[in-house]
């Protein structure tokens, strides 16, 4: 080894050390220097006013011809989607995008693909008068929920001023913040519990952080706080296609947004198949994949991309003390 | 009251309110409470901005592992503008529009701020990957190089490796174009390697060229975050607005003042009308203050007038009753004069019988003894004889028939004369009519010749009296009354006679009157005297001599009768009286003619029938 090699090395492995230092350390018992952060463990909501959002988070009623819930793509029972590529809207229309899950959702800075919600409240907003999904209104749904006495009992107890709009996204949204998934395995682990995770997942963490994905897929929900364009390294397939989804550029127009969609939180990926913003990828292994392929653009072994996967898993929580 | 007032003061005092109410509006401090929370609010966007740039700082500079905090700001953000747009503490459009052109600005910088940031952190990643990437990938790369045996390959990327870094960290120019010579390099050298490691030499390249792509935009767009004017426009935005604020609380300051000084005038008029008001009511009690004093100097003077009055009508009183005393004084000289006479012969006639009856008695005491001497038997022819002497010689003295004759002469004289006496008397009697009621039925005639008994004294040797008396129906009225009048008329009718003179009485009847006149031929009554005769007090006699009260009350009886007086008189020819009286009255009237007692005149009988002074109370 010649001198000018050695002071590669180590001048790469001293900037690598300035990257990621505060990360590899993993001498602290509480890891809080981790990119990625542990969902905490209670939120502070009004009961009243979750209960009544779980209401109406299963109210078909909130759809123009009562046939569509919240819970319908969203199901609770399966990890917060429907884990269908496109769901089903009112009169089974299919709509153009994967369902999110809506766990831990609340710990997302913008809702939905692109990015146009600003809020929960927002979102339902835009869900309720979406033609293709709830296809319903304001004085429709009022008119609904008035006429059931049960409704009107809830909503006196829970708001000073009864059923209106308002009321009705406040107690969905608080419902959906209530929908936490503390405690994984990981969350143990960066909780300062070393044997929460197996040495494979710790490996796998490892890597993931090596490997760039971290770069996107970090914070409390390991992403959903961040734009990325799909097809950084590389261009996405079918991009040139006439309908293809560009993303955040239907929203804002500008050149530079095309493809750009909200980084995803995968928290929960490995129970909501199918995967990207349009179900392309099945499985985990796929869309780990593509991920590597379009955005990070590295060589990655087999056993360290099972690694990843394995590490990925261990992310998924519990609701209620039940795992999902 | 409302229709005192006139109406543009009650325009003027509406508008005044109006006016009054529209400085209080327009007065309100504007909204510190707002205002608070509004610096407040701003002050939070300055530091909020800050940690933005602080955030972003952090992020380039890797002491933030995750985007977390940075994508927490824009929400904040949001909802501090939103405070500003809405809500009750909103700024906008209560403002003026200078400041609403500021917040849009200010807004409209940090949408901006924000989509960069957004971008930001998309570069920023994709850098951080590559630039991550590069020296890890870059040294196992020279490892399965150097084991190939490339060695030349090796030194490219070796030096590839450290240029990347150099430019991933200065960014300068000159590691930027070297980087790119050996990109061009080791793509061109890339062929010869092994098709194992034309992979990873491929991505190794990638990554190089995705950091030159990179850097310079994250670079960019960190400076393009840095130096965004959000300072100068959240300067602007708060400058507005406080000029805004004090321009609005500078207003409603002048306002508060002119306020201030119209609240003063309104004081300062106020004040003058309550001065004003003062000061009528001390006039209002000045003036009832004389008013009361007035009304106790009226109530003074009306018990004065009471008493005054009082005293008059015992004055009147007293001088009525001296009025009755004289013309009874007078009534009584001439009766007593009258009833004197046959008085003084009864009486002398009276004693003449007395003697003479004496004598008899004596005659008859002669016979008695006469005849007892003679019818005793043992009686003495001697004595006998001397008693027939003695009884010869009285009988030849006492001519008994004649004594007899003219004791029933003196006797019949007696009787006539007490019954002359009693023909006074019982005139008197009529005259007063004291036993009897106070109104009856009266004739004229028969009243005026008891007057005239009564005043015979006056009369006889003075004054000639013809009477032309006509048959008359009788009247109803007070005979006492009646007679009093007559009498007084006569009386004067004589004592205005100097010397010898004629009275004239009449009566007749006319058109339900009775009309009686009184005549004299005395010295009359001048012109200017006539019209007063009937006054009380009024009297053209010397003091002492009349209480000038006789016509009076002649007119008041006859007044009260319902009846007319009336005078006429050619001074030094004599005057006539005449007194007209109805025939039958009223009911009523007899009740006034019995009870009343005051005086009257013609002037002073003014809008009542009975005149006289009203008592004042």
């Amino acid at each position: 080894m010649n001198f000018k090699r050695l002071a590669t090395v180590v001048g790469g492995a001293a900037l690598a050390f300035v990257f990621w230092a505060p990360v590899l350390s993993t001498t602290s018992k509480q890891r809080g220097d981790e990119p990625i952060k542990p969902i905490p463990l209670a939120v502070e909501l009004d009961p009243a006013r979750v209960a009544l959002g779980e209401l109406l988070f299963h109210e078909p009623r909130l759809s123009g011809d009562d046939s569509v819930s919240c819970a319908s793509c969203h199901s609770l029972q399966t990890a917060g989607v429907d884990l269908a590529r496109f769901s089903k809207g009112i009169g089974g229309q299919k709509g153009g995008r994967n369902a999110p899950t809506v766990f831990n959702v609340g710990f997302n800075y913008r809702q939905l693909w692109d990015a146009r919600s600003g809020s929960l409240e927002d979102q339902i907003e835009k869900v309720i008068h979406n033609k293709k999904v709830m296809g319903s209104n304001w004085p429709q749904i009022i008119g609904k929920l008035k006429a059931d006495e049960r409704y009107g009992k809830l909503f006196e107890q829970a708001y000073a001023d009864g059923v209106s709009a308002e009321n009705v996204k406040h107690a969905l949204a608080s419902f959906e913040r209530s929908l936490i998934t503390p405690n994984f395995r990981f969350d143990r682990y960066l909780r300062g519990d070393d044997r929460a995770l197996s040495a494979e997942e710790l490996r796998g963490y490892e890597l993931f952080k090596e490997t760039g994905c971290i770069s996107c897929h970090q914070g409390v929900n390991v992403g959903g706080n961040m734009l990325q364009r799909f097809g950084v390294m590389r261009r996405l397939p079918g991009t040139d296609a006439q309908n293809a989804d560009t993303g955040r550029f239907k929203v804002t127009g500008d050149e530079a947004d095309k493809f750009v969609f909200r980084v995803p939180s995968l928290r929960l990926a490995a129970r909501t198949p199918p995967y990207f913003h349009d179900g392309s990828a099945a499985t985990l292994e796929e869309a780990v994949d593509v991920m590597i392929n379009l955005q990070v653009r590295q060589a990655i072994s087999d056993s360290d991309k099972n690694a990843i996967v394995k590490f990925i898993k261990s992310l998924v929580g519990r609701y209620k003390g039940k795992p999902l | 009251m409302r229709k005192d007032i006139p109406m543009p003061m009650l325009v003027g005092m509406v508008a005044a309110a109006l006016v009054l109410l529209a400085l209080v509006y327009k007065a309100r401090s504007v909204d510190l409470q707002a205002h608070n929370v509004v610096s407040d609010t701003l002050q939070k966007l300055e530091r909020l901005d800050s940690e933005l740039n602080g955030e972003v700082l952090r992020v380039k500079l890797a002491l933030n592992e995750d985007y977390d905090a940075l994508a927490k700001i824009f929400p904040r953000l949001e909802k501090l503008e939103a405070s500003l747009s809405e809500g009750p503490f909103a700024v906008r459009g209560r403002t003026e529009p200078r400041v609403d052109q500021a917040l849009d600005s200010y807004i409209d910088l940090m949408d901006d701020k924000e989509k960069l940031t957004e971008r930001f952190k998309s570069h920023h990643s994709v850098l951080r990957n590559s630039s991550s990437f590069v020296p890890i990938s870059g040294g196992r790369l020279v490892e399965q190089l150097a084991r190939a045996g490339e060695s030349d390959v090796v030194a490219e990327v070796k030096a590839l490796v450290k240029d990347t870094l150099e430019y991933s960290l200065l960014g300068n120019a000159r590691a930027r174009s070297s980087v790119g010579a050996r990109i061009d390099d080791l793509a061109k050298g890339s062929q010869r390697v092994d098709a194992v490691l034309q992979t990873p030499l491929r991505d190794l390249i990638a990554h190089a060229q995705t950091i030159l792509k990179e850097k310079p935009i994250t670079d960019g767009l960190l400076r393009d975050i840095i130096e965004m004017p959000s300072a100068q426009y959240r300067n602007d935005l708060s400058a507005a607005y406080e000029n805004f604020y004090n321009a609005a609380q500078g207003e409603s300051d002048i306002y508060r003042m002119v306020l201030a000084v119209c609240t003063l005038l309104l004081l300062a008029a106020l004040g003058y009308v309550g001065y004003r008001l003062q000061k009528s009511y001390f006039k209002l009690n000045e003036a009832n203050m004389a008013y009361i004093k007035a009304n106790k100097d009226l109530t003074l003077r009306t018990n004065q007038l009471r008493k005054a009055l009082t005293t008059i009508k015992e004055s009147q009183s007293q001088l009525i009753q001296s009025e009755k005393m004289s013309s009874l004084g007078q009534m009584v000289a001439g009766i007593s004069h009258e009833i004197n006479t046959p008085l003084g012969y009864v009486t002398s006639n009276v004693s003449i019988v007395k003697s003479h009856l004496e004598r008899i008695a004596s005659l008859l005491g002669k016979y008695k003894n006469l005849f007892s001497l003679l019818e005793a038997p043992e009686s003495d022819a001697n004595e006998i004889a001397e008693q027939l002497d003695d009884v010869a010689k009285v009988s030849e003295n006492l001519d008994a028939e004649d004594l007899c004759n003219e004791t029933t002469q003196l006797l019949d004289n007696s009787q006539y004369g007490m019954l002359q006496i009693s023909k006074i008397i019982s005139n008197l009697r009529d005259f007063s009519r004291v036993d009897r009621v106070a109104v009856e039925d009266y004739n004229v005639n028969e009243g005026l010749e008891s007057t005239l008994l009564i005043a015979h004294n006056l009369v006889k040797n003075k004054v000639e009296v013809s009477k032309s008396y006509n048959d008359v129906p009788t009247i109803r009225c007070a005979p006492s009354q009646i007679n009093q009048v007559f009498l007084n008329l006569i009386t004067n009718a004589v004592q205005s006679i100097d010397g010898r003179g004629q009275l004239y009485l009449a009566t007749r009847a006319n058109e339900g009157f009775v009309e009686v006149i009184v005549r004299d031929s005395g010295k009359g009554i001048p012109k200017d005297v006539v019209k007063n005769i009937f006054d009380p007090f009024f009297t053209t006699k010397k003091v002492g001599e009349g209480t000038g009260l006789g016509l009076s009350i002649a007119y008041r009886i006859v007044k009260q009768h319902g009846g007319k007086i009336s005078v006429s008189s050619v001074p030094g020819k004599g005057a006539r009286f005449t007194v007209s009286l109805p025939i039958g009255k009223p009911a009523s009237q007899e009740e006034d003619i019995a009870l009343d007692t005051e005086l009257s005149s013609p002037r002073a009988a003014g809008p009542s029938a009975r005149g006289g002074l009203r008592s004042v109370s």
